[in-house]
């Protein structure tokens, strides 16, 4: 399903270049519940954004369900990441202007539907989640642990075939943690990925593989 | 729509002083211009209405020069040629003994005129027919007029006249349609021989209008080779000038505009990088980055679209002020106009909507774009967008000293070559290079100023330096905002100075005399038509008090599109003058005058390119121009003659002032009631001594820019806005740190201090550019108009005070915009501050 080719990312210039990720080539098979793990600065998120098409690699290639994303133009990589990739951040990024149910449906009304037309989807996902009585609320009036649920059934919202969630619980106590970690695991299904970067060794059990990076490289 | 609907409102609706801090500056600034256009159009209107009410069916006007009477031999010649035409007299006269403005009287020829024009008369009075024909002072006056004064058939009220007070009795009332209806109802009618009579015209016309196809001009100039034969005017000088002033306040009104270009642009930045996280969020959902910048420029399109249309409704009540101002300058010059209606052009509110939509997409242009630079990664990374979003100014810097390099040659070339267009945008721009000049002027002087400010400010000085250094664009623009308002301040400032002080040594040095008498109120107005006879003039010359004088005939020459003042006196008379007052004019060669040549003002030679040597015609007649002459006396241009070669060439002994010098053992006052005492009964003259006309010219330099300073404040208004919000926006993005800094210790008092301190800094930095700013904005862009309108040049000063006041006034303007954010962030709760994300 995802498949890294030599990638390269490389920041900075000059005498001050940083290789975040440093030649990985590794593939993730269809089904698959993957935790990224290192140490901070080990490349595990870079590696993360590259395969969601939020940044591009300095050299080598990352090939999701066919698709190679360093040759995407940014329409084409928007509408990748629109209907492809699910995404989940350390630090929530719920709107703070959105209710729960609007965060939840906002990547269906990015792809043209109206609130009306994406009300089911949403709510079924906020009950999977646990939150069906706080679909009025906003991000301030949430737990850290009802945020990261938000963010978890956000991007599962247009079914997308890989979810790649960035240390989802850096930010959360171990119980709310333990929650987050038991739904994504409940999410694993043979057509989906499933990849979290995770420095949390409880949040790397819950993967059927580790991958463990270390200055860029595959361990 | 999306973005719009859960993104743009949402967060405007959390932010709406902000939201409303754009529309207040965009409206401002659409408000100025369609207040001045507005103004400018109704003023015209209501002239144009007077010239269509005066002129009736008429088309073509024949005179012989203003000051000159057309002879009725002219009219028979006219009508044999098988035209209607009638015969005009206007005159402008002060009643007396009641509280009344100028009243316009007209002679008429009733038989030929009912061919022309419609006088309805009342149809609730009827004219008493006998009185009216055969009552040399029997006088028609208007239905308003009488109401005002308790009038009706049968009263008589007095006026003044060229040959003296004379009564008048009321004969009927006319209602206001026709001629009847300008001038707010302060006309009245007389059979013409009668106003002939009174007004001393001896048989002659003013002019004759006659009713005739554009192809009758040509037959009508062959048939009158003495006479101007003309197209009806539908211009008038006095007014053109005035209004010239009011249209270049179009100039503030860009500035003001560009002002609040700045703020949206603040806005519009600010919004960027405070949303930063959550565009990067929608960009990694899927987002294009064209939605997100239309989002952006949608954002700003409702900004523009809803100020621009408060600005047009704001512009026209605004004008309704501007109108007054404007008809009471022109009627203190003239008595020429009475606006009584708004006229809106639909061309003025779609330049003005235009205006203000364009401001606002233009100040959001770059912000949006940066917005969809940003990949997701970095906008969801706050510190890194904001560093990616501000570091290098060079491009702007670039573009600004180019921008500004054009606005110094505009300003030093020869105004006459440069468009007025340019002109009047010239503050504007030379404004814009300032802003995209300074942000990386600011970067630069950091090193400088970190060192010298931690080592004065100590702490808070060391907070409010970096605060203000970090984000160097916003810093810069809201300087330069505040900068613009303070630098109009400043400009207006130095302009009625440099003006006051030229004014001065005119009136001291070039005008010779202690006292003059007018034939006219000059309170009201300063360029009268009213004049007495010349033997009036020799009769007051002779009273006790009056150590020597000269009468002066001042009359307007048509000069092409224009008027030209002739100020015709008694040259050697007026030599003498100076030479008893000590200051011998040299410049004015009186040998030359009295054979016949003329001295032309320094205006006029630079309007018209009239030097010494050259020819000057004026009507029909011809002359050398002699010399060149500093003279403020006219707009337009003023030329001194020989009083004996006026009167020969243009057959007219009246006089409009008498000069005297009072003789030793006398006082002004003494010799003001001599004067009245001589014509007491007689004639009512109006005495004013040079005091009392130095007075009266300041009045009108500061009621000149009286307007300017208004707008001033309304630009102030907006620059102290632009601190508030960047002060606001600095506070919300400093929150943690302020929470750190208080969790290990920093007092309220001390977080507010720099707070405080940030904003004074901010405002002091823009006050003393716009000090320097002011003045620079005086000597060249405003001295540039000044010449390319009048022709006057505003010498150079320093206003010192002025200068002081501007930057104390930045520094009060600074700690009042920064008094509410300083009790926010002061205000801060430690704990949320350092769990603020």
């Amino acid at each position: 399903m995802i498949e890294f080719r030599d990638v390269r990312r490389v920041f900075g210039r000059g005498s001050r270049q940083i290789a975040a990720v440093d030649g990985v080539s590794l593939t993730i098979e269809p089904g698959a519940f993957v935790a990224l793990t290192g140490p901070s600065g080990s490349g595990k998120s870079t590696l993360l954004h590259l395969a969601a098409g939020l940044d591009r690699p300095t050299a080598g290639d990352i090939v999701v369900r066919g698709t190679s994303v360093a040759s995407l133009g940014e329409p084409a990589l928007t509408t990748f990441r629109r209907r492809t990739i699910g995404l989940v951040f350390q630090f929530f990024n719920l709107v703070p202007t959105m209710t729960l149910e609007e965060n939840i449906a906002l990547p269906l009304l990015l792809d043209g539907l109206t609130l009306a037309d994406a009300r089911p989807r949403a709510r079924e996902l906020a009950e999977r989640v646990g939150l069906t009585a706080r679909l009025e609320h906003r991000p301030d009036e949430l737990s850290g642990g009802e945020m990261q649920r938000t963010a978890i059934a956000r991007a599962l919202a247009a079914d997308p075939p890989v979810l790649l969630a960035d240390e989802p619980t850096g930010n959360l106590d171990s119980a709310n943690g333990k929650i987050v970690l038991d739904l994504l695991a409940s999410l694993r299904s043979p057509d989906r990925v499933i990849v979290i970067a995770t420095h949390d060794l409880r949040a790397a059990a819950c993967a059927d593989r580790r991958i463990g990076l270390r200055d860029g490289k595959v361990e | 729509m999306t973005l719009l609907r859960y993104f743009s409102l949402r967060h405007w609706r959390r932010h709406p002083v902000r939201a409303l801090m754009g529309v207040v500056t965009v409206m401002l600034g659409v408000a100025l211009y369609v207040a001045v256009e507005v103004t400018y159009a109704s003023s015209f209107a209501a002239f144009e209405e007077s010239v269509d009410a005066l002129a009736g069916r008429a088309t073509i006007q024949v005179s012989r020069g203003r000051g000159m009477g057309v002879e009725h031999e002219a009219l028979k010649t006219i009508e044999a040629l098988g035209y209607d035409a009638a015969p005009v007299f206007h005159a402008t006269t002060t009643l007396s003994g009641v509280e009344e403005g100028p009243v316009m009287i007209v002679g008429v020829d009733p038989l030929r005129e009912m061919k022309l024009r419609d006088f309805s008369v009342g149809g609730r009075a009827t004219v008493d027919v006998g009185t009216l024909l055969f009552d040399f002072d029997a006088i028609l006056i208007t239905r308003r007029l009488a109401e005002r004064h308790g009038w009706s058939e049968g009263s008589t009220f007095t006026a003044n006249t060229p040959t003296g007070l004379k009564t008048f009795r009321v004969a009927g009332l006319l209602d206001e349609a026709g001629p009847a209806k300008i001038f707010g109802g302060n006309i009245a009618v007389m059979l013409m021989p009668s106003a002939q009579h009174h007004f001393g015209r001896r048989k002659l016309y003013d002019r004759i209008d006659v009713a005739a196809p554009p192809e009758a001009l040509a037959k009508l100039r062959e048939a009158l080779p003495d006479h101007e034969v003309t197209a009806i005017s539908r211009r008038n000088s006095v007014l053109d000038e005035v209004l010239t002033r009011v249209r270049s306040l179009v100039a503030i009104g860009m500035i003001a505009l560009m002002v609040g270009l700045f703020m949206i642009y603040n806005s519009m930045s600010i919004s960027v990088v405070e949303r930063a996280r959550e565009i990067g969020t929608i960009r990694s959902l899927g987002a294009t980055p064209r939605a997100v910048m239309g989002m952006f420029l949608v954002e700003a399109l409702a900004v523009g679209a809803l100020g621009s249309a408060a600005g047009v409704a704001g512009g026209a009540a605004l004008a309704q002020a501007l109108v007054e101002f404007t008809a009471q300058r022109v009627n203190a010059l003239v008595f020429v106009v009475v606006v009584e209606r708004i006229v809106l052009d639909p061309a003025t509110v779609v330049v003005g909507v235009s205006m203000g939509v364009l401001t606002s997409l233009a100040a959001a242009l770059y912000p949006a774009w940066q917005a969809t630079r940003l990949s997701p990664i970095e906008a969801m990374q706050p510190s890194r967008t904001a560093t990616r979003l501000g570091v290098h100014y060079r491009g702007s810097f670039l573009l600004g000293l180019v921008l500004a390099s054009g606005s110094a040659v505009v300003a030093l070339m020869p105004p006459m070559r440069v468009p007025m267009a340019l002109l009047v945008a010239g503050p504007a721009l030379s404004l814009l290079a300032l802003g995209l000049i300074l942000p990386q002027v600011t970067l630069w002087l950091s090193a400088a100023l970190r060192g010298p400010l931690r080592r004065i400010f100590r702490l808070h000085g060391a907070l409010a330096a970096n605060s203000l250094l970090q984000t160097p664009q916003r810093t810069a623009l809201t300087v330069v905002a505040l900068a613009g308002a303070l630098g109009m301040m400043v400009a207006t400032a130095t302009a009625v100075r440099g003006f006051q002080k030229s004014t001065a040594v005119f009136l001291d040095g070039v005008l010779p005399f202690d006292m003059f008498v007018a034939a006219t109120d000059m309170s009201m107005t300063l360029y009268s038509t009213a004049t007495y006879p010349g033997e009036v003039s020799e009769r007051i010359l002779a009273v006790d008090g009056v150590e020597m004088g000269y009468p002066v005939r001042s009359v307007m020459q048509p000069y092409g599109d224009v008027d030209l003042l002739i100020i015709a006196l008694d040259v050697e008379r007026f030599a003498a003058m100076h030479e008893a007052k000590g200051t011998p004019n040299r410049a004015i060669d009186t040998a030359a005058l009295r054979a016949g040549e003329v001295v032309v003002s320094e205006n006029l030679s630079i309007l018209h390119g009239v030097g010494a040597g050259d020819t000057l015609r004026l009507g029909a007649h011809e002359f050398r121009v002699a010399g060149i002459v500093r003279d403020y006396s006219w707009p337009q241009g003023s030329v001194l003659m020989e009083i004996g070669v006026y009167r020969k060439l243009w057959q007219d002994d009246s006089v409009s002032y008498t000069d005297i010098r009072v003789a030793p053992g006398y006082t002004v006052q003494q010799v003001k009631a001599n004067v009245a005492g001589a014509v007491e009964g007689q004639f009512k003259v109006f005495a004013y001594s040079s005091d009392d006309l130095r007075a009266m010219s300041e009045d009108a330099l500061r009621q000149s820019f009286q307007f300017a300073n208004i707008l001033v404040v309304i630009a102030g208004v907006i620059g102290f806005l632009g601190i508030v919000n960047t002060l606001m926006i600095s506070v919300m993005r400093r929150t943690r740190e302020i929470g750190l800094l208080r969790a290990v210790g920093m007092t309220r008092g001390q977080v507010a201090a720099s707070i405080l301190l940030e904003g004074v800094l901010m405002a002091l930095v823009g006050g003393i550019l716009g000090a320097g700013g002011g003045v620079i904005a005086a000597w060249f862009p405003m001295a540039a108009l000044s010449i390319k309108t009048t022709g006057f040049e505003i010498p150079r000063v320093i206003p010192w005070m002025t200068l002081v006041l501007a930057v104390a006034a930045a520094a009060a303007i600074g700690l009042a915009a920064a008094a509410a954010p300083a009790r926010r962030a002061a205000g801060i709760r430690v704990l949320d501050a350092i769990a603020y994300e």
